[in-house]
């Protein structure tokens, strides 16, 4: 399958630009370098990081409706199972390249302010990087159901979404830092048995669409 | 020799469309021709084949497997190239190798980079930039690279100049010629299949009208212009379909030597594909 990630991975970068990159990473930087308090690493850790991670279904998808590119790759040696996997799996790889931008800057954040030890740190990283996964995993399941305009609408919910989280943070002032330092074994994983548990579930109904598909 | 494709009794059912209980069976070395009006079933049957669509009832079977038991490894060995689809637009010529050498096992790099060079085609442009006819060529060298046993062409050289279109029908021959690999043609410029088709199968309105080697319709099938009189005198043997016409009946008549043996100083004209398929399409029975 690497095949079709290498393949729609290239389409991904030949279709992107660099701008968007530097852009998040001249954000990320002001962020932490200039605003040295625990809402920049928050700002970072759950908010940047997730929706940076989660961008690229919307971009596949406009480029397979654009180039036909799923009837394409379905006459490619891989069966539609494998394609279907095949997307998860780009979006997955992409968003680790996001996710080390955020782990870069949180480090950064880590070794300029230090509120917290590293665990902590490194907590909020793997908080961050959980949403990003269960968010690409949505966004690239409803890729399969609805046109590139829906999927680029379901992104920009999920991004009103997470701000809106991050308002209720700042506004009801809830202690995000107490949740973390108390380390709690139990929450991390539930959290992680959720993140998996919804990627699972958006894998099995991108599945059920393709599978649609093909009878219509 | 076992055909390198074998479908039996293919039925697709679309709302306001059925692919009725398609059969056919490709041979080694074979060039086959599909051929029919727009919305026959062409596509269709194509995409059954190639695993795109499932199918309601049949069987397919390539290379003497059916898809449940190994879609990947057979797929590794079936060359595709339809109209419209090809690699993203945004790739480079460049590109396409170190896509292509991981997804098929056999990509030969040589022969990749040799059919780009013989079909002249620049590795640091764009696909979107490339002309028609080039990317056209492009596809072609995609599907021949990775040495497939069969070539899946669907309105493959529409848009094509004469020219460049007998080029590739060149290379279709080429690559049949050493009797183990064959070539599945889907196509409405039925030019093509009187050059280089051995076998066609014509599809109207989801079924088969008929499948005839390209002999059989070379020998048998042609059309006779004639009055009322000599319409009538023709046995319903001999005609398959007419048309009749404000002075005359063309008549698409099968059996021609015969007739021509019976009849003296008949004029029967040469029957091409075309006119085999619009007789069939838009001819009458007797």
């Amino acid at each position: 399958m690497t095949g079709l990630v290498r393949k729609d991975l290239l389409a991904y970068y030949r279709r992107s630009t660099v701008a968007p990159f530097i852009i998040e990473i001249v954000i990320g930087l002001g962020l932490v370098l200039f605003l040295k308090n625990i809402y920049s690493l928050v700002t970072v850790a759950v908010l940047s990081m997730p929706m940076n991670m989660s961008g690229s279904p919307t971009t596949l998808k406009e480029i397979e409706a654009n180039s036909m590119g799923e009837r394409y790759a379905l006459t490619l040696p891989y069966s539609w199972k494998d394609f279907v996997k095949g997307r998860f799996l780009t979006a997955f790889a992409d968003g680790l390249g996001s996710a080390a931008t955020g782990l870069i800057l949180i480090l950064i954040h880590y070794l300029t302010v230090g509120t917290f030890s590293l665990p902590v740190y490194l907590q909020f990283w793997a908080g961050g990087f959980l949403l990003g996964c269960v968010y690409l995993s949505i966004n690239t399941a409803a890729s399969f159901f609805v046109g590139a305009t829906v999927t680029a609408v379901i992104y920009i919910v999920t991004a009103v979404f997470t701000i809106a989280g991050f308002l209720a943070y700042i506004l009801l002032d809830i202690k995000l830092d107490t949740l973390v330092t108390a380390e709690p074994v139990f929450l991390w994983m539930a959290g992680i048995i959720t993140a998996a548990g919804i990627s699972l579930l958006c894998v099995a109904v991108a599945f059920t669409a393709v599978k649609r598909s093909r009878r219509r | 020799m076992e055909p390198i494709l074998q479908i039996k009794d293919l039925t697709k059912k679309y709302k306001n469309f059925t692919l009725d209980h398609v059969s056919m069976e490709i041979p080694q070395g074979m060039i086959y021709g599909l051929v029919g009006e727009n919305g026959a079933g062409k596509t269709t049957t194509i995409s059954a084949i190639l695993n795109m669509v499932e199918k309601n009832e049949g069987t397919i079977t390539v290379f003497g497997r059916d898809y449940e038991q190994a879609e990947r490894e057979i797929k590794q060995d079936i060359g595709v190239v339809i109209d419209g689809l090809g690699p993203y637009s945004g790739y480079y010529v460049k590109d396409i190798h170190p896509i292509m050498k991981k997804i098929y096992e056999n990509w030969d790099r040589d022969l990749f980079f040799g059919y780009l060079d013989s079909f002249k085609l620049p590795l640091d442009k764009k696909i979107k930039d490339l002309s028609k006819g080039m990317s056209v060529k492009l596809n072609f060298a995609i599907a021949l690279s990775h040495h497939p046993r069969l070539l899946i062409l669907d309105e493959a050289t529409s848009g094509l100049d004469p020219v460049m279109r007998d080029e590739i029908l060149s290379l279709l021959q080429e690559f049949v010629l050493d009797g183990t690999n064959s070539v599945l043609l889907s196509t409405h410029i039925t030019s093509d299949l009187d050059k280089i088709a051995d076998y066609v199968m014509l599809l109207h309105e989801g079924k088969v009208m008929f499948v005839k080697t390209k002999e059989e319709l070379d020998v048998d099938f042609g059309i006779l212009h004639c009055g009322k009189d000599m319409f009538n005198a023709l046995s319903d043997e001999d005609i398959v379909y007419y048309i009749k016409e404000e002075f005359e009946y063309r008549v698409l008549i099968q059996n021609k030597r015969e007739l021509r043996a019976s009849i003296r100083d008949l004029a029967i004209d040469r029957a091409s594909i075309e006119d085999i398929m619009l007789f069939y399409i838009r001819g009458k029975k007797r």
